[in-house]
């Protein structure tokens, strides 16, 4: 039984790499994290930025949201730190939950991240962004 | 279980035996003695700098932690600090997820192996040396591997755009041409800054060469006429790459596995070694010793 939870064990660590090698492609996952033995593959950048819109009824356009309540805040923080780390992987729904929820007279949400990346194949740096919309 | 019944797996690892059996058992205590050593430093390394910041879930373990990785330089005691340094350091990964560093999941790998196995069972030895091979093994393969695929070290961005690190700064002067230095010293890491690229061969061999020497490494090891020279090749690559990264912890503990390739009992030495070593580092981190970074 020890033989065999070991040996398990090994091979899903020498597959798990691989795997996490297609995350890191498909999904932006961090090479960096998450036992993939990649430290070093991908430079890390600053710190993450992020705008939230919301549209309340019967309005027409999106407003930004200013001035989040405090748990909003946390709420945005947590998400910002798991989706340096695990890139599309992670979603804003919690956020986009606690938003809601503080917000009973929104009809709708635009959540987007911006996130500067060094380019492989130019070496510049760069600014990339990621929305996610949540209708209430 | 015979050589025939055994797991397939349990076959396709045997290149990794070739011990003097009477010489395991001095390998892993050695091994084990220095893994708590090292946990032990890290555990309070992680927390001097920061006393104010600390989170409450590791001011919590860190009092436990000392205990275990201390009450464990016994052996008869060892499993069981190494079993509550498991379940504290899967704490700790969790509290931190999905930040925690690779080096946390190798600790915690090798707490299990310590508490899973005994190492005065013949069996377990043999058990114990292949895993630790094994996963030193992919560590190395998957290193480089992870740097070839992501394309960051082929044209040698990642090291250009390594210029503002401290750590990274001297080695690079030494294999970046001046203009190019200077160009790349003058960028702020801002959108639009680069690019971060540098021609010179010399840079772009220095670049290429440590993924490839990453997964050389991983080969050298799996080869038993090779192993040897893996081992003394592996430590010096990783001896090159902590004068830029800095990661003591973790190079000690892969110093540590390297040492268990060796058919004989060669990582005796390492024990008062990293002793002495952590005492430095924590006294660094203290403001007795200079200050030096290092994480």
């Amino acid at each position: 039984m020890k033989k065999r939870i070991v040996y398990l064990t090994l091979l899903a660590l020498t597959l798990w790499p691989l795997a996490h090698i297609g995350l890191a492609m498909q999904y932006g996952l961090s090479p960096w994290k998450l036992c993939g033995w990649g430290m070093y593959a991908t430079p890390r950048l600053g710190t993450l930025g992020m705008e939230v819109f919301y549209r309340d009824a019967g309005a027409d356009q999106m407003r930004q949201l200013t001035a989040p309540e405090t748990d909003e805040r946390t709420a945005a923080n947590a998400f910002l730190e798991r989706h340096r780390w695990l890139g599309a992987l992670a979603r804003p729904a919690q956020l986009a939950e606690t938003v809601l929820r503080a917000r009973p007279h929104t009809e709708a949400l635009k959540i987007v991240v911006f996130r500067p990346v060094l380019e492989r194949d130019s070496g510049m740096i760069v600014m990339t962004t990621t929305e996610w919309e949540y209708p209430r | 279980m015979t050589a025939k019944s055994a797991p397939w797996i349990e076959r396709r690892l045997a290149f990794l035996d070739g011990d003097e059996p009477s010489t395991r058992l001095p390998k892993l205590r050695a091994f084990e003695t220095v893994v708590l050593l090292i946990l032990v430093a890290e555990y309070w390394a992680r927390a001097i700098p920061k006393w104010d910041g600390l989170a409450t879930s590791y001011v919590v373990i860190l009092g436990p932690a000392t205990a275990c990785c201390l009450i464990g330089l016994a052996p008869r005691f060892r499993r069981v600090a190494f079993a509550a340094l498991a379940v504290m350091h899967a704490m700790v990964i969790w509290g931190e997820f999905p930040a925690a560093g690779n080096h946390a999941y190798l600790e915690l790998l090798l707490c299990l192996l310590g508490a899973g196995l005994d190492v005065t069972d013949e069996a377990d030895q043999v058990l114990f040396l292949r895993a630790v091979r094994w996963l030193t093994i992919t560590i190395f393969f998957y290193a480089g591997l992870q740097k070839l695929v992501h394309g960051y070290w082929t044209a040698g961005q990642y090291l250009a755009f390594s210029v503002w690190i401290d750590s990274f700064r001297p080695v690079l002067a030494a294999l970046i041409p001046d203009d190019d230095f200077a160009r790349l010293l003058s960028f702020t890491r801002q959108v639009g800054d680069g690019p971060y690229l540098v021609t010179s061969p010399l840079f772009l061999a220095a670049s290429n060469g440590a993924y490839l020497a990453e997964m050389v490494v991983a080969v050298l090891l799996a080869l038993p006429a090779t192993r040897r020279l893996g081992v003394v090749s592996g430590i010096v690559l990783l001896l090159a790459i902590e004068v830029a990264a800095r990661e003591v912890f973790f190079g000690a503990l892969v110093v540590n596995a390297l040492l268990l390739f060796l058919p004989r009992a060669r990582n005796g030495w390492l024990v008062p070694t990293v002793a002495v070593a952590m005492a430095a580092l924590l006294l660094v981190r203290l403001g007795v010793l200079p200050e030096m970074k290092f994480y």
